[in-house]
């Protein structure tokens, strides 16, 4: 059978996927059009997931161990794992299977199918393509990261939140009342730390949320703001351990995966050592936004 | 005693956590605020098995205490983490 491999680069890093003969790139990563890469390939590329006509394995095969079923913004993932190599179902937010990912040689050799219809298959896909991207580049000190990430020319600035808190909305009254700020990234930005304390560069991925914003360009990390919505306006620094909670409990990890956790925690370390995270309680209005922005911008 | 696996001590910006790793901690949320003492004996206590009598000993040869008051602090200690699930016999 003819395969179609495509090439991406995403947070510098490049990766390849492997459609199936008459599968679809505009149907099945229709968001991943900026990101294709046509240069040479990198010797060691970040991972190759390679799409398969049935489920690569099955979680009665000899040596899968239940992890857990667990909840990811509404859709169900279901975990197994056979040393480290892991089994995941991913389900739609109608509960129907999506996508079956099998992941092997710490999540750099991947093989996926997709299942029900073509908005379920695209879904599937997506999210299988954002856990393997995420594990695989914890290593590099890569993060994926839930936030609403507006930015200016030079820098851009992590809004975080559980979801229905406000990110996008105070996303959205900085580019309002803010001149010179546009969206980044609303979901699902990825970080890279810089070695030797040279900051952090936060980019845009193919995967931003509700909001189709699917920008491949990177600014310097200028600072993390944690939303909460409050009847009066207030902001406050946050001390490095909430900070470093509040960050960690955003990123994409897999707590019962010892080696990625423990890379991502080191990372998110890394992140509030260099950079100012802030509290704010705040009303969704303009005056909320000229207080975070101060803060993030000048420090007080 | 010895510490439960999948517990590793961190250093974020000079105060130290112990955050919890690995399938056997998937319901274990928090962080834990050690403060310089605690630290010092988790370090202790993580390098191999101990009794409350050998971190007492380790504290005096490390702090200005007697022996008694080391011992009643890491008995507090210990019943601390051992309510946090840190520790097995």
């Amino acid at each position: 059978m003819n395969t179609q491999p495509f090439h991406f680069k995403v947070a510098d890093e490049v990766f390849t996927i492997t459609l199936l003969e008459g599968q679809s790139p505009i149907v099945l990563l229709p968001s991943f059009g900026p990101f294709l890469y046509k240069e040479e390939l990198p010797a060691n590329p970040l991972f190759e997931l390679t799409l398969s006509p049935t489920p690569p394995a099955s979680p009665d095969e000899a040596g899968y161990e239940m992890i857990g079923d667990f909840d990811c913004g509404g859709c169900i993932h279901k975990i197994w794992r056979k040393q480290s190599d892991y089994l995941i179902h991913i389900y739609s937010v109608t509960n129907e299977l999506a996508c079956v990912l099998k992941t092997e040689n710490g999540f750099t050799r991947c093989t996926a199918s997709v299942h029900g219809n073509e908005e379920n298959q695209c879904f599937g896909l997506n999210n299988a393509i954002m856990i393997v991207f995420s594990f695989s580049a914890a290593p590099k000190g890569i993060l994926m990261i839930h936030a609403s990430v507006p930015c200016t020319d030079t820098k851009a600035y992590l809004f975080l939140g559980k979801s229905g808190t406000g990110k996008s909305t105070h996303c959205q009254l900085w580019l309002k009342h803010i001149e010179g700020t546009e969206l980044l990234n609303d979901d699902n930005p990825a970080l890279r730390i810089l070695p030797n304390g040279e900051g952090t560069i936060v980019y845009g991925t193919p995967w931003s949320g509700k909001t189709p914003c699917y920008r491949n360009t990177q600014r310097q990390l200028g600072g993390i703001l944690k939303l909460q919505q409050a009847p009066e306006n207030a902001i406050q620094r946050m001390p490095p351990v909430p900070a470093m909670a509040e960050v960690l409990a955003s990123c994409s990890t897999m707590t019962w995966d010892t080696d990625t956790y423990h890379h991502i925690c080191q990372s998110v370390i890394n992140i509030v050592k260099q950079t100012a995270v802030w509290h704010l309680k705040n009303l969704p209005n303009e005056e909320a936004c000229r207080m975070s922005h101060q803060a993030l911008t000048h420090g007080n | 005693m010895k510490i439960k696996s999948g517990f590793t001590l961190y250093d974020v910006c000079g105060e130290k956590v112990i955050i919890a790793e690995g399938a056997q901690n998937l319901n274990f949320q928090s962080m834990i605020n050690l403060n310089e003492t605690a630290a010092f004996l988790w370090e202790e206590a993580a390098k191999a098995d101990f009794t409350p009598e050998t971190l007492a000993q380790k504290l005096t040869e490390n702090y200005d205490v007697s022996l008694d008051n080391a011992l009643q602090d890491v008995n507090a200690m210990l019943a601390e983490w051992s309510k946090l699930g840190l520790i097995e016999a």
